[in-house]
């Protein structure tokens, strides 16, 4: 890729102004990483990560389409930025270039109560959406725990899932139409439809691209009606294994409570050892209809009691639910220089997912990998679908102050992490996408040919190579 | 020479660098960042800042950039975990920044101004009530004042001559000015009970920053009156009324209530817009924001002001108990008054 230099920089602000260019220090620093705590391990060992040499804030599609074509005949490489939340280096600019920030285009633009659709730009906050939503009688459903830092450009860039995904749907179920630029300038349109069999579909094409395929700058969303009711339970299952087969039973009633969260052995008495002496813990929200809502806590109930749990009443769903967001708050505790466990700890999630009937070898196989190089593995299911469910692994190591070590130890066990999860035919990601952190597993993930379709589209569609180098494994780079 | 009481960047070292690894989860509520879409100035990247200076002995023009991106709102104080302060963060780092002399230019205007209290208000003083009243240097409601202190017949007492608490000059780090002018103050107030004071912003300075009990801000005074008042106002409104909690009320002192307390004796159809309360939205005029990024607060409150005219369904008034919030509203074209002048306007001049 080709430096910026100062008249590849006037160019740049000939085309959106000056005031939508950034080139202080502070502001190339602050976007130098995202929430990848790998790139925090670095900046923390003193190190200084890779900065772009231009932050650009374009307000409006001709804006980016114009930076985007720019950027393509001059051979500059463009990172888009959202919230800057993605945990797996998806928008840290490995080769400089410029970052494409998309907080001004942050407005929502309409909202289609007929259809049930809001139109809003990629750089809308997803908290900051949910709270335009909900006085007009909206939600869009979509509750990832760094709600209040992503945007929803960054949701669909990364096919995110949100907590209350089993009611919801994860965020590409939410995406009825799109705009896209893509990386030579070119702008796309796809029109929001209920369903459509026009052709490929060039609207999945674009989600989960990590803006390796340009950048989404509106995005037509499915929204529901504000739920009408809330009902709380929690249960301790006798064993996690008792709790998946809980949980595949419900999915086969076809109802969808908005939460079903069963947490492992290791994971309950780490988090919820006071409330839950041995077993697993289960929690579960309903909500939505009145009627529906009801259904679904009496289903609950008795499936759960089928397979063996006990009934704790609503306080663990309702502290849950009070503290669903708590435990991004908790990162500092834990990774700071003198957290918690000392200095220099390695700290990460992992999320996979597979079907019902390879889901439990998957979490023993992804658990024993992390397990071998990691001081404390915990998982919950969170996520659950008709045909298998996610397995979320938090793992972390302490460091006693060996910088190299702790890193050492991370690379080891996402490799063992993900080489287990492509063994036990697992996906190697959710919901955090592939960034720079799965890079080299994702042609493991889509095989030879597949990886191969997914390259050829790249060159198709980005020649030069300038749009979000290195992610996706596209083009390789050392992170 | 700093007093030691205003805590240096060495004292909110540690802090700040905890908010540094964490994931910037008050983004949402910060109106700086949503104005400006910068990563900079998020309190997080002022964190960022803030320990980078810590750790190099030094602020730089990036602490700068950084620190003077914030207007004090306490958004993300209101939703932070661990619940850090940032406009104390703030403020020890722009102490240094002024020292070095890299403070952006114009910043200096928004510093407390010294002055004397209306004529009115003067002239209906009961000389060595216990009760002082300290309007302030923002408030144009002085007479109004006057009028409502005279019909609720309560006795008070002003601070003579051209006073300013401080707490502006503090913010925007000119902090031995600001400590002086407080001391200043302070003495003047010596003999009082109770300190009545009209800008919340001074009164959250007096009364938490100074730990100073006789501090009640002018909506809890106000509120106190109401049963006085009230015969004394005229017939409640046909417009409805939208209250907007001023930060430095309403995060800085959680004083929520006592507006609602004076509006609802009114009788006036109050409606509250979304964000209020504890998460009452920004106008984007503290802590000198308006002189450092004129365009940044200027879309801060363009999008408050887009708030309360939705919350009002176009035709209504606005009124907060700041000072300086009033002003910039009405900037921004709504009807809009600071809670004593208003009440003031509600008085009944026919009624005995």
């Amino acid at each position: 890729m080709r430096s910026v230099d100062a008249g590849l920089l006037d160019e740049l602000t000939g085309l959106v102004g000056a005031g939508q260019v950034s080139t202080e220090a502070g502001e190339l620093a602050a976007h130098a990483r995202d929430c990848w705590p790998r790139l925090i391990m670095r900046e923390r060992a003193g190190e200084t990560l890779p900065r772009p040499a231009a932050v650009v804030w374009p307000t409006d599609t001709a804006e980016a389409a114009a930076v985007y074509g720019w950027a393509s005949q001059r051979g500059v490489a463009v990172v888009p930025f959202g919230g800057g939340g993605g945990v797996v280096g998806g928008a840290a600019p490995v080769e400089g270039g410029i970052v494409v920030d998309t907080k001004r285009l942050n407005r929502v633009l309409a909202l289609d109560e007929e259809s049930g659709y809001v139109v809003v730009q990629p750089g809308v906050v997803g908290q900051n959406l949910e709270e335009w939503l909900g006085p007009r009688g909206w939600t869009l459903g979509h509750f990832p725990s760094s709600i209040t830092i992503s945007t929803v450009g960054g949701f669909a860039a990364a096919r995110s899932a949100g907590q209350l995904s089993t009611k919801y749907g994860s965020f590409p179920a939410m995406v009825a139409g799109l705009e896209s630029v893509l990386p030579d300038g070119t702008v796309v349109r796809r029109r929001a439809q209920p369903a459509s069999a026009a052709g490929p579909d060039l609207t999945g094409l674009l989600l989960g691209a990590e803006g390796t395929l340009g950048l989404l700058t509106e995005l037509t969303l499915r929204v529901h009606p504000k739920p009408e009711a809330m009902a709380f339970a929690g249960y301790q299952m006798p064993s996690f294994a008792a709790g998946l087969q809980a949980l595949r039973a419900l999915l086969r009633t076809s109802l969808r409570p908005a939460v079903l969260r069963l947490h492992d052995e290791t994971e309950t008495q780490f988090s919820h050892g006071g409330d839950v002496a041995h077993g697993c813990l289960f929690v579960v929200v309903c909500e939505g209809w009145s009627p529906l809502v009801a259904l679904e806590a009496e289903t609950v109930r008795a499936v759960v009691a089928a397979h063996g749990g006990q009934d704790l009443g609503e306080e663990p769903a309702r502290h849950w639910h009070a503290h669903r967001y708590d435990v991004s708050y908790r990162m500092a505790d834990f990774i700071k220089p003198g957290g918690v466990f000392g200095d220099a700890v390695a700290l990460d999630t992992c999320e996979v997912a597979a079907p019902w009937g390879r889901l439990q070898p998957a979490y023993e196989a992804v658990r024993a990998a992390l397990g071998a190089h990691m001081d404390l593995v915990l998982c919950h299911a969170s996520h659950a679908y008709a045909d298998g469910a996610a397995l979320y692994f938090t793992f972390g190591a302490a460091g006693h102050g060996d910088e190299q070590a702790a890193r050492s130890r991370y690379d080891t066990a996402w490799a063992a992490a993900l080489d287990a999860a492509v063994a036990a035919d697992a996906t190697i990601t959710h919901h955090h996408g592939v960034g720079l952190v799965r890079a080299q597993w994702l042609a493991a993930e889509l095989g030879e040919g597949g990886m191969r379709m997914l390259q050829r589209i790249k060159a198709a569609l980005d020649p030069a190579g300038v749009a979000n180098p290195g992610k996706l494994g596209l083009a390789p780079e050392a992170a | 020479m700093r007093r030691p009481e205003l805590p240096t960047i060495a004292d909110v070292r540690a802090d700040a660098e905890h908010c540094s690894y964490n994931a910037k989860l008050c983004r949402f509520a910060c109106p700086v960042a949503t104005a400006t879409g910068k990563e900079s100035v998020t309190p997080w990247g002022i964190n960022r800042a803030l320990t980078a200076a810590a750790k190099a002995g030094a602020v730089s023009e990036a602490t700068a950039a950084a620190v003077y991106g914030c207007t004090g709102c306490r958004s993300c104080g209101s939703v932070c975990l661990p619940g850090l302060d940032l406009p104390t963060h703030v403020r020890a780092a722009r102490a240094d920044v002024v020292a070095a002399g890299l403070a952006p230019a114009g910043v200096e205007r928004a510093a407390g101004r010294a002055c004397p209290p209306a004529d009115e208000l003067v002239a209906g003083a009961t000389p060595g009530a216990g009760t002082v009243v300290y309007p302030g240097c923002r408030s144009g409601d002085g007479p109004a004042l006057a009028a409502l202190l005279r019909a609720a017949e309560e006795p008070y007492d002003v601070v003579a001559g051209a006073t300013c608490c401080g707490a502006r000059s503090v913010d925007v780090g000119h902090a031995e000015r600001g400590m002086a002018e407080a001391a200043d103050l302070a003495g003047r107030l010596q003999d009082a009970t109770a300190a009545v004071v009209a800008d919340p912003h001074c009164a959250r300075w007096l009364r938490v920053d100074h730990a100073d009990p006789r501090v009640v801000a002018l909506p809890s005074f106000l509120a106190g009156l109401v049963d006085r008042l009230t015969p004394h106002l005229s017939a409640p409104p046909d417009r409805p009324v939208a209250l907007h909690d001023p930060c430095w009320l309403a995060r800085g002192m959680a004083i929520h209530d006592d507006p609602r307390t004076v509006l609802a004796a009114t009788g006036a159809p109050v409606v509250e817009p979304p964000h209020t309360r504890d998460h009452t939205g920004c106008t984007g005029g503290g802590m000198g924001y308006p002189e450092a990024d004129p365009a940044g607060a200027e879309a801060i409150l363009s999008a408050r002001a887009d708030e309360l005219r939705l919350a009002l369904g176009g035709a209504g008034t606005v009124v907060t108990a700041c000072p300086n919030a009033a002003e910039r509203l009405r900037g921004a074209g709504l009807d809009a008054h600071d809670l004593a002048g208003w009440l003031a306007t509600r008085l009944d001049t026919e009624r005995p």
